[in-house]
């Protein structure tokens, strides 16, 4: 191991000692450990995002490219280590408020965040499936933590079967695309689908040791010699079902809505942004490295997803008075958006889902920051009617929700409306025009229900008594760096476009 | 002789999940379950994985459904209802199943060349280079996966502990103290 | 001597008899059993393809799938408890405070 290859896994390497670290302090300190551990989470995670820097320049390969520290995984590190600091600034209240445990809280956050890094890093589908299944493993725990609230284990109880279940999905295609291959190296099966490999040498052609004895080799052994191309296909469709449920894309969203309402919000606002998030990074580093040379067309795959995710997603969400549903079924919909670009199959088309992922983290944190302080104790003040009036008794907080709803809706000025320009415009350049058409009429669709709570808020007078508790200082922040950056994400974009645009550029050529 | 004990194996694994699936009690289809590992295993010896052989009845059948049985002790759990099942189930889902299965079949008989035989004792896995190979190839994956396993830790003492003072509103709690 | 193809097609066999159960059973625990009985179809098809390309890397990854299927079994079986405490019963069909 050389220090290069430590670099390439010290913010993971930092995250787990220090989550560790939050862990033991919760059991030792008795007064006031709340903060204390909050506070060492923050550091942690600032922490990895410095050792992030050792890792510019991009250094490529490390421990035998089993893993990339290329821009592609810097961009995705400084996405997921963002959201978990916004993360962290709005849980503490709320933990307090529900009285949760802080430090098992953080430590699986730490814990998820690791292996939301390791996902998007690793060249290796195995250590992609460990990485999955460290966020995934934390994610359902985190989501039945107000295990005294039935509605709470009832989501982790249903995220945890249908996430196990399509884990099983993903692993077979794992299995049938390793038959097929010869190997797990995501660039290695790029190389072997190309033609330029042969897959039964193809698992020893990045390391020269097979376990000290020779290698058996018998002509007979081999998978027919040749690329199987329906056992790839299979392959696709298998590893397609898994990672369509972890962005909660259709026909695999249904548990979306439950596990977001049951949540507790701070978590349904990391599994809307982060997990999402990771899911894509895996996603796109999968099909567009791996599956590079398939012979089987995914587009078209992606193309009956894109358009599903889109429909389901916004005509469910007209229906919906529970706000952590609304948002559910929102992200859905957004899914879909990010779909069509993926669609494009192009190095701009992952430039945009990069681009939309870091808009949609910011206009959706800010939105369930809000959600997750109106809420009270008990989550008691979760429906639409409850916003009703909000713009009269807390301009500010209204404010911060409106700017986030206008950018889901995708108005000009904002980071939405810049990633669904870019998202339809990635489309158009790939001739997907039917394909643009029906993302538009979503666009408009959508725009019904979050009006709706816009009007709530602003235009009715509240049906109920619904208490204003001054807002935390923690989360102030929070909601002025979401409404900030969402403001500045739609004015200026160019930074993390062509950031974005050169770490896509990067995965598809260089490595 | 191999085809024989493969299908007898095969047989056995097969015919202990269709009795995972017709059990009514969870206990039934817990031990069938334990079955259908130990059958695996054998085959697994047939394949020459011994390591994974011996690591599938110590990790899976010994740990993981000593875990699912005690469980199932725990919570009392009675023979399974019959309960309306969900639509999607009742009329998609036999047809999705059969597809599912025609169509795996079909691609891996078609892909997977008919020459290739499996003998007895024609790739021996020798545990020593597992063992090489892990700490060398996958070190990584190797000191990752511990990660898992804590988490898993700390996910399961936050989730099934019994309350304290400190923690916890809501519903009354039934315990025995 | 037998043909590869029929391991990985007793695998195939397997992993759709686990995704039966998932779809048909109607206990929790037993639900959860069919997922491991999915788990348990891979790994076979891992050792079958590790003996034909004469590779230890797939009996590597069924180690790993092992370990990950253990942590998997804890964490389930803890959430299946805190849904038995909350609501005495393992029946998916009564587990249902949100419409779906």
């Amino acid at each position: 191991m050389s220090p290069e290859d430590l670099i390439a896994v010290l913010p993971e390497a930092i995250l787990t000692v220090v989550a560790t670290a939050v862990m033991l302090l919760a059991a030792f300190r008795t007064k006031g450990k709340e903060e204390w551990c909050g506070f060492v989470t923050l550091l942690g995670l600032l922490a990895a995002m410095a050792a992030l820097i050792l890792q510019w320049p991009p250094q490529g390969p490390a421990f035998d490219g089993m893993v990339l520290a290329d821009p592609f995984s810097f961009f995705f590190h400084l996405l997921f280590l963002g959201i978990a600091i916004l993360i962290v600034l709005s849980s503490a209240s709320y933990l307090r408020q529900e009285r949760l445990a802080a430090g098992e809280y953080y430590a699986l956050l730490l814990f998820a965040t690791a292996g939301m890094g390791l996902m998007a890093a690793a060249n290796d589908l195995i250590l992609s499936f460990i990485g999955l299944e460290i966020s995934s493993l934390s994610s359902y725990v985190l989501v039945g933590f107000r295990r005294r609230v039935a509605i709470s284990s009832e989501s982790a109880l249903k995220y945890f079967l249908l996430g196990s279940f399509a884990t099983a999905f993903l692993l077979y295609g794992i299995a049938l695309l390793f038959g097929a291959t010869g190997t797990t190296r995501l660039t290695v099966i790029r190389e072997v689908l190309r033609g330029g490999l042969n897959p039964v040498t193809a698992g020893n052609s990045t390391e020269g040791i097979v376990g000290g004895s020779p290698v058996l080799l018998p002509a007979a052994a081999q998978l027919g010699g040749e690329v199987p191309t329906s056992l790839i296909a299979l392959a696709i469709g298998l590893i397609f079902v898994g990672l369509a449920f972890k962005v909660s894309a259709a026909p695999f969203q249904v548990w979306t809505p439950d596990v977001y309402q049951g949540a507790p919000t701070p978590v349904t606002a990391f599994l809307a942004t982060g997990s999402k998030a990771a899911a894509f990074a895996l996603f796109l580093r999968v099909f567009t490295v791996a599956l590079d040379g398939a012979v089987y067309p995914w587009p078209s795959l992606l193309w009956v997803s894109a358009v599903l995710s889109m429909f389901v997603g916004n005509l469910a969400a007209l229906w919906q008075s529970n706000m952590k549903r609304l948002l559910a079924y929102s992200s859905i919909a957004h899914a879909g958006y990010m779909l069509v670009a993926f669609t494009a199959n192009s190095a701009e088309g992952v430039a945009t889902v990069m681009f939309y992922l870091v808009a949609y983290a910011l206009m959706n944190l800010g939105a369930f920051a809000v959600i997750a302080h109106m809420g009270n104790q008990g989550e008691r003040y979760v429906a639409i009617e409850d916003y009703a009036g909000l713009g009269f008794r807390s301009p500010v907080l209204a404010g911060c929700l409106s700017v986030c709803l206008l950018s889901l809706i995708g108005i000009p000025l904002t980071g939405g409306f810049l990633g669904k320009f870019y998202v339809f415009r990635a489309a158009l350049r790939s001739d997907l025009l039917g394909l643009t058409v029906l993302g538009v009429l979503n666009s408009a669709i959508a725009a019904y229900y979050y009006l709706k709570v816009l009007v709530a808020m602003y235009m009715s007078e509240p049906t109920r008594e619904v208490p204003a508790p001054p807002v935390p200082a923690a989360v102030a922040c929070v909601l002025a760096v979401c409404a900030g950056g969402t403001l500045l994400l739609g004015i200026a974009p160019q930074s993390v476009l062509n950031f974005a645009l050169y770490a896509a550029q990067w995965l598809q050529g260089r490595m | 002789m191999y085809q024989l004990l493969f299908f007898v194996f095969a047989g056995a694994a097969v015919g202990f999940a269709i009795n995972l699936l017709l059990q009514r009690h969870p206990i039934h289809s817990a031990l069938s379950l334990i079955g259908v590992m130990a059958s695996l295993a054998s085959l697994y010896l047939m394949l020459g994985a011994e390591f994974i052989a011996a690591a599938q009845i110590i990790v899976y059948a010994g740990a993981i459904m000593v875990l699912f049985v005690f469980v199932i002790m725990l919570l009392n759990a009675g023979e399974e209802e019959r309960t309306q099942r969900s639509r999607f189930a009742k009329y998609l889902g036999l047809p999705l199943i059969l597809l599912l299965v025609t169509s795996m079949a079909a691609v891996i008989y078609r892909q997977v060349p008919q020459d290739a035989m499996v003998r007895f004792g024609d790739f021996p896995g020798r545990t020593a280079d597992i063992g090489r190979r892990l700490f060398l190839n996958y070190l990584l994956p190797f000191e990752v996966v511990s990660i898992v396993i804590l988490v898993a830790i700390i996910g399961t003492v936050v989730l099934a502990r019994k309350d304290s003072e400190t923690e916890g509103p809501g519903k009354a709690v039934v315990s025995e103290k | 001597m037998v043909p590869l193809s029929y391991y990985l097609i007793l695998s195939a066999i397997l992993f759709t008899l686990g995704v039966a159960g998932f779809l048909f059973k109607r206990n929790i625990v037993t639900i959860f059993m069919s997922v491991e009985l999915m788990l348990n179809a891979v790994n076979l098809t891992f050792v079958a393809l590790s003996y034909s390309l004469r590779q230890l890397d797939g009996q590597i990854i069924v180690f790993f799938v092992m370990v990950i299927a253990a942590a998997e079994a804890a964490v389930g079986l803890a959430i299946i408890i805190t849904v038995f405490r909350n609501r005495e019963s393992l029946n998916v069909d009564r587990i249902d405070l949100m419409k779906l």
